[in-house]
Formats: C-alpha cells, structure tokens, sequence
C-alpha cells in the first residue's frame, strides 16, 4: 500500500513539475551599435499615419496585424491614425505612387526599397516620430513592385517597432533585401527577445 | 443547453425531482503562462465574476446528480519584473457533469467532470486558437444555512483544475500544458422546482 502511495505521489509531483519555457532561439541581435529600442507598454497602441495613396494603407494594416501576431503577451500593438500630428510612426512614398495590381513573384526582389528613420537627442530620446519612406526602383513591371512592397513594408514596420539591425539569413524578414512577406521563427524570436530587453533609445515625449 | 442535456441523461420520469440552481461569484486563478523572456514573465488571469447555472436531479438516499455551466470573464494581466499590463480578457465557459453527496447538517461535497473552453478577443496567447477543449475536474463544497434552506440558498466554494495549451504557445516551443487550478466562491438559490 505504501509503494501505491508513494507511485502516486510521484505521479502527481511529475505532472505538476514546472514547466520549462522555450529559448527563443535561433535569433540575431536587434540593436543599432549597441542602443536597443522599443515602444513601451504605455505608448500602445503605436499611431501609424499612412500615405492614402495606392495600396500602402492596406500594407501597412496586414503588416502591423502580421507583427502583433509575433507576441504571445500584448507587448506591440499598432493602429493607424488620420492626424499625422498626433502620429508615432509616418509611412509615406518617397516619390512616386506605384498603381496598386496583382503581385508578381518572380523577379521582385530588389524592385524597390524602403527607409526608417529617426533622431535622438543627447538623452537618446526621439525627437520626433519614426519615419518610414518607401521608394519604387526603376526597371521593373508593376505587378514586380506590388510583390516587392508585399515584403518591404512588413520589414519596415519590423524596424519601426524596435528591430535596428538585419538579420544576416537571406530568408528572413528582416533580412537587407526580404523575399518573404511574414516574419520567420528567427524574426519571431528576436522581436520577442527584444521587447524584454530594457531601451537605451527612448520615444518621443506625447 | 444544460436542461437538454439532462433531459438526455436522465429519464423524463425523474423530472418531478429536477431543479435549477443559479449561482454567482468570483474566482481566482493561477497563471495560465508562465514564461521567461529575459526576465520571467507571468499571463494570470485577473480576480473574475462567475456565473453558474445547474440542472440537479435527486437520486434516492443522498446523491444528487447534476449538469452545471459555468461561465467567467476576467481580464488577462502580464506580469514582469515587478510590473502588471494588462494585454485584454478571456471568456472561459465550462460544463461539467456532477455527483453530489449530502454530508448532513447542511454540508454537500460535489465531484464534476467536464470541459473547458475560452473565448479572448485579445491576441496573443489566443492568435491561432484557443486550445479547444480543456478537460476539466472540480471538487465543490457546499453549505445551506438552515434559515434559508427553504429557499436552496448555499454558499459554494469550488475548486476545479484543467490544463491550459494553445496552438501559438505550442508554436514558439512549449511542450506541455500547463496545470491551471482556480478557486471559486458563490453563492447558489435555487430558482426552478424543489
């Protein structure tokens, strides 16, 4: 009777051990020269002003969608504004509107580009809001371009909410030039990691 | 839904012993996520209201059988380095399948059997699915204070644990669920037969 007890007790004590979390690894570093940065819990949800033209507005409502679903505990949230006064994050065409047709995969990498900007002041607080610009590149068919903006305006929003650098394996997000739409495990990881990292880069005053 | 499902477990010939009980409450629960990201990070479940609604049907001597919904709603807070944010709320609707014995001088025990399952409008945890449904076991013990035992007036206190997995967790690499126990006190009136 007393062995019963005890498989029993040690049944009981196996099924409630504690559960042990996973790594998050593989990642790569999220960091610009060692400042790291992300939007903290009260600056949620962060105010994206898009650019109407074109299809940048539904890029950039899939792309915050596809980043929030990176996090398992709320940690980003995005929402796009009207007021770009009152906006965290601008995305705008740098220049010209790229009609807005069916993608096209093939030959689509490098068909266009994009920039996220920001400045600091000696504090290394922001001193104004993100700046996303995205570019058409000469040389290419529309529907190329639609493909290339389906993987660039996902990565830009990755730098916007707190990945600095790129990651150095081609088939990630948030590699220099995607060729990929949605973030990979190691994009996953790393957006996690980082928003669990305390900021050296803090965002502008509201 | 709970009277149906009585009417098919039990024969129609008892229904002169049915009874419907309602009860209110709240609940406390232990975390649904415990993680560790850099710094360890808790998802726990704020305290809760909770409803209850209950088909019980009198066997002969001192068991009572019974069908019972219970339905919560609580926010979900995410806890970290010392902090608490909360990241939305989840319903949670479990039915459970009972067996109640009468202790004398007003005390009942239950055991109940059942499911679980939660219903979060919130991202996160729930991105790809709320884990289907959870097995579920609860131990209640129950008091009816004389002066109101007329009126089925008992107070409750309910113990139930299930075990709590969802596909985005699975996804980011954990490999077992995990053991969520939750602590109920209501108070239950009976509103439908004797």
């Amino acid at each position: 009777m007393n062995a019963r007890i005890a498989l029993a007790i040690a049944v009981l004590t196996a099924g409630c051990s504690d559960i042990i979390p996973p790594s998050r690894t593989p990642r790569y570093l999220a960091d610009n020269a060692g400042d790291t940065f992300h939007w903290p819990a009260d600056r949620l949800p962060v105010r994206y002003f898009v650019d109407a033209r074109g299809a940048l507005p539904r890029l950039v409502r899939n792309g915050l969608s596809i980043w929030q679903d990176q996090f398992l505990y709320g940690e980003f949230r995005g929402v796009v504004v009207a007021d770009s006064t009152a906006a965290d994050v601008i995305v705008r065409w740098q220049d010209s509107v790229p009609a807005d047709v069916p993608p096209d995969t093939a030959g689509a990498l490098g068909s266009c580009d994009g920039l996220t900007t920001y400045l600091v002041d000696s504090t290394k607080t922001m001193t104004g809001p993100e700046h996303v610009l995205l570019r058409v590149r000469l040389g290419y068919t529309l529907p190329q371009i639609a493909e290339c903006f389906r993987r660039v305006v996902p990565h830009e929003l990755g730098h916007s909410l707190g990945i600095l650098s790129h990651s150095p394996a081609t088939t990630d997000l948030m590699y220099g030039t995607p060729a990929i739409e949605t973030p990979t495990e190691r994009d996953r990881n790393t957006a996690q990691v980082l928003y669990h990292t305390p900021a050296t880069i803090f965002p502008p005053p509201r | 839904m709970v009277i149906l499902l009585v009417s098919a477990v039990w024969p129609s010939g008892l229904a002169g012993q049915v009874s419907l009980h309602a009860s209110i409450g709240a609940r406390y629960s232990t975390s649904l996520v415990k993680d560790s990201v850099v710094v360890p990070i808790d998802l726990r479940p704020t305290l809760a209201p909770v409803v209850q609604l209950g088909v019980r049907d009198a066997f002969p001597g001192p068991w009572t059988g019974d069908a019972t919904l219970d339905i919560s709603h609580a926010g979900l807070d995410r806890r970290e380095s010392g902090s608490s944010v909360s990241t939305g709320s989840a319903t949670n609707v479990a039915l459970t399948l009972g067996l109640r014995r009468s202790l004398g001088h007003g005390v009942a025990a239950r055991l109940g059997f059942g499911g679980l399952i939660y219903s979060a409008s919130a991202p996160g945890v729930f991105n790809e699915g709320n884990g289907g449904l959870m097995p579920l076991v609860s131990l209640t013990g129950a008091y009816a204070p004389p002066i109101a035992a007329s009126h089925g007036l008992e107070v409750l206190l309910q113990y139930d644990l299930h075990r709590f997995m969802t596909p985005a967790l699975r996804s980011v690499g954990f490999n077992r669920p995990r053991p969520v126990q939750r602590i109920a006190i209501a108070v239950s009136a009976r509103v439908l037969g004797r």
